[in-house]
């Protein structure tokens, strides 16, 4: 098992965030998490990426408990092991889609060369002819493919997405989906999307779906038939 | 290979630019540093000020003789200027307390010193003191020379250079260098009695310049003692009457410190005034008390004023890149690593102040020592000297140090950033 979180904790004053969270993600797999807004999503994917510590519970990667690890190896952890994808992308203003893409690669004390993904990078996202512009300069859709080069230029394990298409139109959330959908099966790489968009919940292996702190597994079953209602409406 | 050198170029870089951007907010380093820079300078030349008017700095084991209630040294004898007879320096010499006395003679005649210079003839009344030749082996290079022979060595004061080549410049003579004056040819003439009486007698003798001294603070020339006695003798021997040679001060060097009081005290009971390293010690330190006080105070404002400025600067730094740094917390830096560019940013941009700081404070210090004597006349035998380059290290050691700790708290701010707040905002 890639990632296993267990009886995760977190209160803020009296509010109860996150009550007794527990869920696993295995290679390969997607895993779709959904719920109001505010309700904690964003907080358990900050407590998985060690960024936060949960009051109480254990966030197992490969094993090892990652919030017993001290800030230093949990640095390390997010830069090697950890792809994030934000919902407004978050690229450097004054730093080129190709100083960004390759920025994770830099942090480390001795860089390794990342030309040779980089430039496959370039073809696979295709992205070849923004490479040198800012991402002032750039669509929504351009900046999301340059965000997403950024979160796997380090090859990592895991893609944790935060509201990844939040803020774009159809087609090009779309081609984030199916983004995905190669990312999952063509790199064997494990992802955890917190999400709104149902299209994204249809690709998931998993949908966990939070309210009031307490983390529920949907069935695929009734998602699908969700969907299928929601549909029919629109058609009528 | 390439790619490590792309990382450092590229952190460079990152870092200028950030040096850039923040530069303003240690403005107030400038101020500072300049103000240190100028309170160096003053109380370096405070201190050369102090300790060359008290005639030279005392060792420890050394200690100053002067006349009874006199405190200051009279070089030049007045009607009424109290001395050291040559009856009571001879007791002082044979007392087994010391290892040498050495001291400062004056005659009671004037010195008249002629010179000439192309062509043009120019005479002045100067004071002259007499010193031993081992008086002055701590105090030059040259004291061997410094003996009593003919032409007769003479001493004169640095200032003297100036004096001199002003008179040229009115001539339209070209300055003479310090080195071409050594060996000039003088002519003293020692006088006493008032003038068309029969007490009136006059002696002449070829003199040359020996060498010029800034250390022994003396406002006339200076010749060997033993001159001054021949002069003394030859003046009793042809008219019976004393030639007035006496002690401004003695200097002595004591065989063992610890006696030092019981030495002071018997010095004392001869009716002299008596100073030691101590007395000189106290006389700076309280001039530096002065000087200290206003201008720690002084600092101590500019660095408070500059502290909260620094870190207000910082802390909206902190604020408006707070994106930035959640972003790099994200994607890999460790809180250290986050703290420590804060940091060194912060030292870069006082070192580039204290540099500034240093520069602008002596270009301040060379603007004033021009100045000073001009609307103070008083203080023109204070010499303001610029900073050195130790000053220089101390400066940009110092005002990296004050940017730095001043930037210290924002910075833990930075790294402990609530990132997911910041990324989203």
């Amino acid at each position: 098992m890639l990632l296993s979180v267990e009886n995760i904790n977190l209160k803020f004053g009296k509010r109860i965030i996150l009550n007794n969270v527990s869920f696993k993600a295995d290679t390969g797999k997607i895993i779709a998490i959904t719920g109001k807004s505010g309700c904690g999503k964003t907080t358990l994917l900050g407590i998985v990426s060690g960024l936060l510590n949960p009051d109480s519970g254990k966030v197992f990667y490969n094993n090892k408990n990652i919030l017993r690890w001290g800030d230093f190896r949990k640095s390390h952890f997010r830069n090697k092991e950890i792809g994030f994808v934000f919902q407004f992308f978050n690229l450097m203003p004054d730093m080129s889609s190709y100083q960004n893409i390759i920025f994770p690669a830099l942090i480390r004390l001795f860089p390794r060369n990342v030309k040779k993904e980089l430039n496959s990078l370039v073809e696979y996202l295709n992205i070849k002819d923004i490479i040198n512009h800012y991402p002032t300069t750039l669509s929504g859709g351009e900046r999301q493919r340059v965000a997403i080069a950024r979160a796997i230029i380090n090859k990592p394990k895991m893609i944790l997405a935060d509201e990844p298409t939040g803020n774009l139109d159809n087609t090009t959330a779309e081609d984030i989906k199916n983004l995905f959908i190669k990312l999952k099966k063509e790199e064997n790489m494990s992802l955890i999307i917190v999400t709104h968009d149902k299209r994204l919940v249809e690709i998931a292996d998993e949908h966990l779906h939070l309210e009031n702190g307490i983390l529920k597994k949907q069935s695929k079953q009734k998602d699908t038939k969700k969907i299928k209602a929601v549909k029919t409406v629109k058609k009528k | 290979m390439n790619f490590i050198i792309y990382k450092i170029l590229f952190i460079a870089k990152d870092n200028f630019t950030n040096i850039i951007r923040s530069v303003v907010s240690s403005f107030g380093i400038l101020f500072l540093i300049s103000f240190f820079v100028i309170y160096i300078s003053l109380r370096d030349s405070v201190t050369s000020y102090v300790k060359g008017n008290l005639f030279d700095n005392l060792a420890s084991d050394e200690i100053k003789i002067l006349p009874k209630n006199t405190k200051e040294i009279e070089f030049v004898k007045r009607p009424g200027s109290r001395a050291i007879p040559l009856s009571t320096a001879n007791t002082i010499r044979k007392m087994p307390d010391f290892i040498s006395v050495h001291g400062v003679s004056r005659i009671g005649f004037t010195l008249r010193v002629e010179g000439e210079m192309l062509g043009k003839t120019k005479r002045m009344y100067v004071p002259v003191c007499g010193v031993d030749r081992d008086f002055l082996k701590t105090r030059t290079n040259k004291w061997r020379s410094f003996t009593n022979r003919r032409p007769v060595p003479i001493i004169a004061p640095k200032f003297s250079i100036d004096m001199l080549n002003n008179y040229f410049a009115m001539d339209n003579i070209d300055p003479i260098p310090e080195s071409e004056l050594i060996g000039f040819p003088l002519t003293l003439t020692f006088a006493t009695g008032a003038r068309n009486t029969e007490e009136r007698k006059t002696y002449d003798f070829e003199a040359e310049v020996h060498s010029f001294t800034d250390v022994i603070n003396i406002p006339g020339v200076i010749v060997p003692t033993d001159f001054l006695k021949e002069i003394a003798q030859k003046y009793y021997a042809e008219n019976r009457k004393s030639a007035g040679m006496e002690y401004a001060v003695l200097f002595a060097k004591v065989k063992d410190v610890d006696k030092l009081p019981q030495t002071v005290e018997e010095l004392k009971k001869l009716g002299l005034n008596i100073q030691s390293q101590k007395d000189v010690t106290e006389k700076t330190s309280k001039a530096m008390r002065i000087i200290d006080s206003f201008s720690l105070g002084v600092i101590a404002i500019f660095f408070l004023l500059t502290s909260i400025s620094i870190f207000n600067s910082y802390l909206t730094i902190v604020y408006i890149r707070s994106k930035k740094f959640s972003l790099k917390r994200i994607l890999g830096y460790s809180k250290l690593r986050i703290l420590f560019g804060f940091i060194f940013e912060s030292a870069c941009v006082g070192a580039l102040y204290g540099l500034a700081g240093y520069f602008t404070g002596n270009m301040i210090i060379r603007y004033f020592s021009v100045k000073i004597p001009q609307f103070l006349p008083s203080l023109s035998s204070i010499t303001i000297a610029e900073s050195g380059t130790d000053t220089l290290f101390l400066c940009i050691v110092i005002s990296s140090a004050v940017s730095a700790v001043s930037a210290l708290i924002p910075a833990i701010f930075a790294s402990n950033i609530n990132l997911f707040k910041a990324v989203r905002r």
